[in-house]
């Protein structure tokens, strides 16, 4: 056995790993090649400091989860890419350290039953149509439907749905709740009607957003969260796509604005919420 | 089976179904150990945070293709490496700047300045030079190497999980660790002499 030869077994020899005979030929090698005998102390040596490496302590740094973040929601502006509004919760969360938390009270909170008080909302939703009304910066969805309906909630950013609620003669009145930094967005339908509307919940925080280009669901987004208000689209082509430049208008100015000569029409309420039709 | 494994398990089933806080929570496990392997290989805090970034994004675009033959670390440890090499190979086609170059500015020749980024002597002072050494020696060898070491030594992976991170026998991991502790004992012997001069 070389002295190459016998290298290569100088970390099985180490962890006693080696076979008999092998074993006995390098310790043979070992008693009569001072030059590998010193060579292989210098390893075992080396060994003992890579033990070392283990108890290094490393600081993470503060910024880690919002790159993580941010790189997850660059990846969701490509096209190729559905998902992520949960990435843009995620980032916001980051910072406040409540990302599970965030993302659960993202989703819909519902009660359905029977006849239920109004909350000072202004009177039971209309038969048969489905109302949306503003609570604080949540939106309450309210439906009594005069025959069997089923309602789905999903999410359009995920396709996943959130909740599906099969009303018999019913009345649904539901918060739908966002506890997070950023929008939140939610397609709600009623099974066997034409148009879904998509309803966009503002976060906690406001965002800063001059201008953009996206579909009318990204316009939707940007502004509740510039403008802190709920948004809901009831119109078919929600991916029709524009471009918009705020001003120092109101929110319902910057989305008359942007989808004017666009086919789409805009009005704000007296609660708050933007409707888009 | 560990109970860390199960949860895992479970995370990835639930996000595998479009569940985005399994997502979250996963990443929020597993990214301060990830952080952790990325800086041991690049020793640069800006690096190893964009490899972890990066390394989430794909776990994110191929996370329907993860069957959990595999533990999930283990995937992860191999999504990490790849990215680490894919930013050496990178780096390597870049080209260079001279230290001693110039830049042009509009009041004349400005000499560059160049950042050191290692630890100044006061934040060393409580860490020996051997293990300063180590480190160093560590960062001197090829990427494959340095990322076995890490995995073995660092991250106390065994050679059967090194194997499956790598996607290579057993065997070669064990003959190509010798031969990276070996090249280390190099460096090393090479270090001590430099100090004795």
């Amino acid at each position: 056995m070389n002295q190459d030869k016998a290298r290569e077994f100088f970390s099985a020899y180490y962890e006693d790993a080696l076979e008999g005979g092998l074993k006995q030929s390098l310790e043979t090698q070992l008693k009569t090649d001072a030059t590998l005998q010193a060579d292989y102390v210098a390893f075992v040596e080396t060994m003992r400091d890579l033990d070392a490496l283990k108890h290094e302590e490393i600081e993470i740094p503060i910024y880690l989860s919002d790159r993580i973040a941010s790189r997850l929601e660059q990846v969701q502006t490509k096209p190729k890419f559905g998902l992520p509004l949960w990435t843009t919760w995620m980032r916001g969360a980051a910072f406040a350290g409540l990302a599970v938390v965030a993302i659960t009270a993202a989703l819909p909170m519902f009660n359905s039953g029977g006849a239920t008080a109004n909350g000072g909302f202004g009177g039971p939703g209309t038969a048969d149509q489905l109302l949306f009304k503003v609570d604080g910066s949540n939106v309450v969805l309210d439906y009594a439907p005069t025959s069997p309906k089923t309602v789905i909630v999903t999410s359009p950013v995920t396709g996943k749905e959130l909740r599906r609620f099969d009303l018999n003669g019913q009345r649904l009145e539901s918060p739908i709740e966002n506890s997070n930094q950023k929008p939140a967005v939610f397609k709600v339908e009623v099974v066997g009607d034409k148009t879904p509307s998509i309803v966009v919940v503002p976060g906690k925080a406001t965002t800063n957003t001059k201008a953009g280009d996206g579909t009318v669901q990204d316009l939707a987004v940007s502004i509740a969260g510039r403008y802190h208000v709920p948004v809901v689209i009831e119109a078919a082509d929600v991916q029709h796509h524009v471009t918009w430049t705020f001003g120092s208008g109101d929110a319902n100015t910057a989305a008359s604005q942007a989808l004017e000569n666009e086919g789409f029409s805009v009005d704000q309420r007296s609660d708050g919420l933007i409707k888009i039709r | 089976m560990s109970e860390s494994y199960l949860d895992d398990q479970m995370l990835i089933t639930r996000a595998q179904t479009g569940d985005k806080s399994a997502f979250n929570a996963l990443i929020r496990k597993h990214e301060t150990r990830a952080y952790q392997y990325a800086f041991r290989l690049t020793r640069n805090p800006e690096e190893a945070a964009d490899i972890v970034a990066d390394g989430f994004v794909r776990v994110y675009n191929a996370l329907h293709n993860f069957k959990g033959q595999s533990a999930f670390t283990t995937w992860l440890y191999r999504i990490l490496t790849n990215c680490y090499l894919d930013v050496r190979k990178k780096e390597k086609n870049r080209t260079t700047t001279s230290l001693e170059s110039v830049l042009q500015t509009s009041e004349g020749e400005v000499e560059r300045q160049i950042e050191d980024p290692s630890a100044s002597p006061y934040d060393d002072v409580e860490r020996t030079v051997r293990e300063r050494s180590i480190e160093s020696a560590v960062g001197l060898l090829p990427e494959y190497q340095r990322a076995m070491i890490v995995m073995y030594h660092a991250e106390t992976m065994t050679y059967e999980e090194i194997a499956a991170a790598l996607d290579l026998p057993v065997g070669t991991v064990k003959s190509r660790l010798n031969r990276a502790r070996v090249s280390l004992r190099e460096l090393l012997v090479r270090d001590e002499e430099l100090f004795r001069i």
